[in-house]
């Protein structure tokens, strides 16, 4: 009597677990034909940003770029702006323009000086006018 | 360098009171190729050759650089010049200048040769005393004075020309030369003959903007839309 009532308390709990197991594989089946499961955040959102995201960040021309900052102003200033600032004061150039002979010419001082001396030789003025000087090598 | 010429230096000596002035700075571009080596050149210079009479008028002037040849031919004529317009008196000068330059402008203007100046003071006396008494020819005297002239420049000669560099050199000054010689020349005396007597300071200006295009009150010497236009970052203002 004691042995027959045991078998079927048993019974009763395995048919009990089967039902929940079967139950269980049921539902898990249910769930595959719903949204897919989340993949792998890491290699997802970290290692590999979606591909619409970054084309849409990094190369849709929505608005242009700002030119790199440290290239147009601090290495390359516009040259309007070197011409005008950097340029202007000679002080700061270290460049010297070698100073030679002007030529095998006796030239006068000044203007004034050629001018005295046409009025006593009767010769005229010889006026050479120029960008830089004579006397520089680089004129 | 024209003034290092025997030739040149020589024939400006003896029959001129040479003197030089600077009207600004020349530009002066450097590269540095960052290995050592630095390219040194000058930019957009130019240079105006006036003669004058000893009070300071400008009586005819040379815009642009020359050949050493067409500038003594030049000079030469410069110098008789000076003569002829003083033959009748300082106070006739201003009207035998505005004459001398209407004329040779007109000529030009049809293409035809420009007059010329010859000397015909006694040929003795002006191989010993140096003497001068000029005179001015049209037509076939003056082409007859020009071919004199070209064939006496013929005989100064060209520098050797030792690469194509120098070949090259001497092209763009031969080229230089015969547009002087043409379309400034023309320029000149159309703008002595409008301004009547004048000192060199009175011209400067008008001669570096209107004939030789540069413009000596602007900083970029008129170059500026040719420096800026491929610019990339030309509107680009720094903070």
């Amino acid at each position: 009597m004691w042995q027959a009532k045991r078998f079927s308390w048993t019974a009763t709990l395995v048919g009990a677990a089967l039902l929940v197991g079967s139950a269980s594989v049921v539902i898990s089946q249910e769930k595959k034909t719903g949204p897919p499961t989340r993949l792998d955040r890491a290699k997802n959102e970290v290692i590999e940003r979606p591909t619409k995201v970054v084309v849409h960040q990094t190369s849709a021309p929505k608005t242009p770029r700002p030119l790199d900052m440290t290239k147009t102003l601090r290495i390359e200033p516009p040259v309007r702006t070197i011409v005008t600032k950097a340029s202007a004061p000679a002080a700061g150039d270290k460049f010297v323009n070698p100073k030679v002979q002007p030529g095998k010419v006796r030239w006068h001082p000044t203007l004034t000086a050629a001018c005295a001396a046409a009025s006593k030789s009767k010769k005229p003025i010889l006026l050479f006018q120029m960008m830089g000087k004579l006397d520089d090598q680089f004129c | 360098m024209l003034f290092s010429r025997e030739d040149v230096a020589a024939f400006v000596n003896r029959y001129f009171e040479p003197v030089w002035e600077s009207v600004r700075p020349v530009p002066i571009v450097r590269i540095d190729f960052g290995n050592g080596n630095v390219l040194t050149r000058t930019l957009h210079g130019n240079i105006a050759t006036y003669v004058c009479s000893a009070d300071g008028q400008v009586l005819d002037l040379l815009a642009g650089i020359y050949t050493p040849a067409v500038y003594l031919q030049r000079l030469q004529q410069f110098r008789l010049l000076a003569n002829y317009v003083d033959q009748q008196g300082t106070a006739k000068r201003a009207e035998r200048l505005r004459d001398y330059h209407k004329g040779q402008l007109a000529a030009l203007t049809k293409d035809g040769p420009p007059m010329a100046l010859l000397n015909v003071a006694d040929r003795g006396k002006a191989r010993i005393e140096r003497g001068v008494k000029a005179m001015l020819v049209l037509g076939d005297q003056a082409r007859a004075v020009a071919t004199r002239d070209a064939a006496l420049a013929k005989a100064v000669g060209e520098p050797k020309l030792d690469s194509l560099d120098d070949l090259a050199t001497w092209k763009a000054l031969a080229k230089d030369t015969e547009t002087n010689e043409s379309v400034r020349r023309k320029q000149v005396h159309e703008l002595l003959a409008s301004v009547g007597p004048a000192v060199p300071q009175a011209l400067t200006r008008r001669i570096y903007k209107d004939i030789l295009h540069a413009d000596l009150e602007d900083p970029y010497l008129g170059l500026g839309s040719s420096l800026f236009a491929s610019y990339p970052f030309k509107d680009d203002r720094p903070h």
